[in-house]
């Protein structure tokens, strides 16, 4: 029974399913953590998850259980059968980006709140429209 | 295994991410966090992708965990009770919210689940038959500094535009405004004794970037989380911002440079001009200027990381 | 010359900044000039060379490409023009007052330069990716240079406004990639409509909020305003110049090339942003408030030129792009000598500005805004108007025409101001440079407007170049199958 269940949530219809709802469901929670949360931090993370969501979706989707990852060693002498190393390389870049945004974001965040004090976007009032 | 580990580790991120968003202490909302890229790690494990896995060790949820975690020592402010009656007051906006997103990802998760087919004669399976030629034995490290260079090369100018960010925004005009807590005696021992293990440890997967999982971003970012280790317990301790500043320019005008050098032997932007034979493959001397490169990007995120960090513990004046 | 100098030469600068900090005083303003005007020298040597594909580290279909043709040519023209003339104003600002962090300034000046130079280049819908986050993270950080309460304001919501933009384009680029196998853009337009229909509408959907977004179309345009007033009004001169114009052609580019069908909607899109940006200015008392309306607008309506599809109005559209980046370049830069002579931006300002030769720039801007002849505006919205009348487009043209009534309400208030009674004239010190900068940027827009005979048969090219798919494709791909 249970071994069944094993190979059924193994068969690439299912893992396909596996990966698209799973990660849906992450993009969907840091989504509603950007809609509903107003504290700088709290959006910070929000995007962070959504960003994780598409990384696990894109790389979910792309590589192939039954192939091995794209680096040669003792066992693995050429490159046939092995996952596709381009999606490897675009996450690897969006992590960093991610990483870049990230850090610049906390230090506005940071300098943001030294000089007024405040660390939600529901305070600020600076710009917009005055009569 | 792979779908039960799959689900398993999906639900865990989903149930963590949706804690760590409703958390009202923003520590204890950082540390679920970085939960949830734990398992973003397990998953890239299991999706056959140890580079991508190391980097978000490394990055996703390490290091950036870090940041997060000391802009928070920084807005020291707990939420005011009025603040968190506002947060629970907001409810009915929530539950609308919810509702939408919900509905919005029904329809978009149909769609994908219906239509979506993967292509499986793909660039990647047409790179890994180039991939001999390009002498290194880590596909995904050809594809990140040869193949797909020039991405690599925008990459690190985000990096190098945030590093400058943080310090421009960062910078004070005099003194300094640190966040120090006096270590106690194990990590203050247990940090000299780490750091030169650990910065040996970053040159390692730096250098051994087109080897095996790693490379350049990751072995930085090693690199800094070394110095990050005395910045926390050495008051004193502080970079260099000249040699800092030499490095990271140094390192970026040399990959310039370096593509330039492409361009003008072989008439292609960062074009492979060294020897690269592919019987050398899995050698340390191997794959041409696809190692030079990495170091060079190791280099410059090291220090950029390590830059960042100390600004963020001590925002201080330039030197 | 190789397309790739466009990209390797801010980079190279940029990373050596301290390099050019410790020449001394002057070295950074004067570099970025000599650079931008390099560069401008550059692009005017590919002018009438057809088109030309840089590949980059290996060679078609897997390579990262640089294309240039007429039409990306036009906006690299433009990028490095108003770059050129930009560095001018801040060589001579330089010279007058002295600023902090001037190395930094000299990073994110140079990185928005590369980045906005690499969207329009590139040929790798991945690279594009790359080239958005560089032009958006050298756009927030100089956003918040100023680092007062406004600027970082304005800092933080453009951060996480422009995130959330590049966040739903990536997800557009993965699913491209699941579905065809490749980030190069010929082969993607080539195989667009061979994917199933519900993934393709996803995908132009996920692309139409996230460069909608960085293009300023309605209704995704509400935080513009609010970045326009935050920044100084320098940078907001570069966001509305080249920014602004590259996102639009990055848009129309994408558009075109993946035969994406909704072009009446986005046509109406460019209509309502328009009308909705111009009724917004009227209310606004601040002139950069007022300026980046009016940028809201004349987007919108170089929007809805380009959507239309018609060659008369697409050459109008780029007549306007032109038009709208060097008159916007002049109103910003003026608004920032007086935002330093007098320390605010209000329109009242108006009636305190003394000098003649900056009256004069200001009405000129204006007028050229409103499209009255002689003046390049004039020629532009004449052709889009030509253009639309040609498709039967009578309620966009009727609409055309009442934004510009609407817009004439704000331009005259403000020349009122200029020339009208109540006036409290104080001495502006101009210096030279100034002086000359006011009188050549006016230059241009007239040049553009008198001799438009000139500039039509190559804006008519780049117009026909922009919506050559096939033409592009095979280019590309050149022998590969």
């Amino acid at each position: 029974m249970f071994e069944n269940l094993l190979t059924w949530l193994d068969s690439p219809q299912t893992l396909q399913a596996i990966v698209v709802t799973g990660s849906l469901l992450l993009f969907g929670i840091g989504f509603y953590g950007l809609l509903a949360y107003t504290r700088i931090i709290k959006i910070l993370i929000s995007l962070s998850i959504m960003e994780s969501a598409l990384f696990v979706f894109f790389l979910g989707l792309a590589s192939d259980p039954h192939k091995t990852a794209p680096i040669l060693g003792d066992l693995f002498k050429n490159f046939e059968k092995m996952n596709d190393p381009v999606p490897q390389a675009a996450i690897l870049t969006a992590i960093v980006i991610s990483l870049a945004t990230m850090s610049l974001g906390i230090s506005f965040a940071i300098e943001y709140y030294k000089r007024t004090g405040k660390n939600d976007i529901a305070q600020m009032d600076a710009l917009g429209e005055k009569r | 295994m792979t779908g039960f580990i799959t689900l398993f580790t999906l639900l865990s991120m989903s149930v963590v991410a949706l804690f760590s968003l409703r958390q009202s202490n923003l520590t204890q909302s950082v540390v679920l966090f970085s939960g949830v890229g734990l398992g973003s790690v397990v998953l890239f494990f299991i999706f056959n992708a140890p580079d991508v896995a190391l980097t978000e060790a490394v990055i996703g949820s390490g290091i950036t965990a870090v940041v997060l975690l000391i802009g928070i020592r920084h807005m020291h402010k707990e939420p005011e009770i009025e603040e968190v009656m506002m947060e629970n007051r907001r409810g009915i906006r929530r539950i609308a919210i919810a509702l939408l997103v919900l509905l919005t990802l029904l329809l978009l998760g149909k769609t994908l689940l219906g239509a979506l087919s993967v292509e499986t004669s793909n660039a990647g399976q047409a790179l890994l038959e180039h991939a001999m030629q390009a002498g290194a034995a880590n596909a995904v490290t050809s594809v990140v500094t040869y193949f797909r260079g020039f991405d690599t090369l925008g990459e690190v100018a985000v990096l190098f535009l945030a590093a400058t960010g943080v310090g421009l925004l960062l910078t004070v005009e005099k003194g300094e405004d640190a966040i120090y807590i006096e270590p106690n005696f194990i990590l203050r021992i247990g940090s000299g004794f780490l750091f030169p293990l650990i910065l040996l440890f970053g040159l390692y997967i730096i250098v051994h970037g087109h080897l095996s999982p790693g490379g350049g971003f990751q072995g930085g970012v090693v690199i800094a989380a070394a110095f990050l280790l005395l910045f926390l317990t050495r008051r004193r301790f502080g970079l260099s911002h000249k040699i800092v500043t030499i490095l990271e320019s140094g390192a970026g005008m040399a990959y310039v440079l370096l593509g330039l050098t492409g361009l003008w032997l072989m008439g292609l932007f960062l074009g492979n001009f060294l020897p690269h034979p592919a019987e050398k493959i899995g050698m340390l001397v191997s794959g041409g200027i696809i190692p030079i490169i990495y170091i060079l990007i190791g280099i410059k995120v090291g220090s950029e990381i390590s830059y960042v960090v100390e600004k963020l513990i001590k925002r201080s004046h330039d030197v | 010359m190789s397309p790739v100098y466009f990209i390797a030469l801010p980079l190279f600068a940029a990373f050596g900044y301290r390099g050019v900090e410790a020449l001394g005083r002057r070295a950074v303003a004067m570099a970025l000039l000599m650079e931008s005007a390099a560069l401008l020298l550059l692009a005017a040597s590919f002018v009438g060379g057809g088109r030309v594909v840089e590949n980059i580290a290996i060679v078609q279909p897997l390579a990262i490409s640089l294309v240039i043709d007429s039409a990306s040519l036009f906006f690299v023209m433009l990028i490095t023009l108003s770059m050129t003339l930009f560095s001018l104003h801040y060589l001579f600002r330089r010279a007058e007052s002295a600023q902090k962090h001037e190395g930094r300034y000299f990073v994110f000046l140079n990185l928005l330069m590369a980045g906005t130079l690499g969207l329009v280049l590139s040929a790798d819908i991945f690279n594009l990716y790359v080239f958005i986050e560089i032009t958006g993270i050298s756009a927030y950080v100089l956003t918040a240079f100023q680092k007062s309460e406004q600027a970082l304001e304005g800092g933080i919501k453009y951060l996480i406004i422009g995130s959330v933009a590049s966040l739903f384009v990536f997800f557009a680029i993965i699913l491209i990639y699941l579905e065809l196998g490749t980030f190069n853009l010929a082969l993607i337009a080539k195989n667009f409509s061979s994917m199933p229909g519900p993934i393709i509408f996803v995908i132009s959907l996920l692309g139409f909020i996230g460069l909608g977004i960085k293009a300023k179309l309605f209704p995704l345009n509400f935080w513009v305003p609010d970045i326009y007033e935050a920044a100084h009004p320098e940078i907001a001169s570069l966001f509305s110049a080249i920014m602004a114009s590259a996102y639009i052609f990055l848009f129309f580019h994408l558009f075109y090339l993946f035969g994406i069908g909704f072009r009446e909607f986005v046509m109406t899109a460019g209509i309502v942003t328009m009308i909705v940006a111009e009724l917004a200015a009227l209310r606004q008392n601040d002139m950069k408030r007022i300026f980046a309306y009016s940028s809201i607008g004349q987007a919108g309506l170089v929007i809805a030129a380009l959507a239309l599809g018609n060659p008369h109005a697409t050459t109008g559209a780029f007549f306007l792009l032109i038009n709208n980046a060097l008159a916007k370049l002049l109103l910003f830069i003026i608004v920032s000598v007086l935002f330093y002579r007098f320390g605010s931006t209000h329109i009242d300002t108006l009636k305190k500005v003394g000098s003649k030769v900056t009256v004069a720039a200001l009405l000129m801007a204006f007028l050229t805004l409103l499209g009255m002849p002689p003046f390049g505006g004039f020629v532009g919205k004449f052709l889009v108007l030509e253009g639309f009348a040609e498709k039967g487009a009578y309620m966009a043209f009727g609409a055309i025409l009442v934004a510009a009534l609407i817009e004439a309400g704000y331009y005259f208030k403000m020349a009122g101001m200029l020339v009208g009674p109540n006036r409290s004239p104080e001495t502006l010190p101009l210096s030279i440079g100034y002086r000359s900068l006011f009188l050549l940027i006016p230059g241009l827009f007239l040049l553009l407007g008198i001799a438009f005979f000139l500039f039509l048969p190559y804006f008519g090219e780049s117009a026909a170049t922009l919506s050559d798919a096939q033409g592009f494709v095979a280019t590309l791909l050149g022998g590969v199958k």
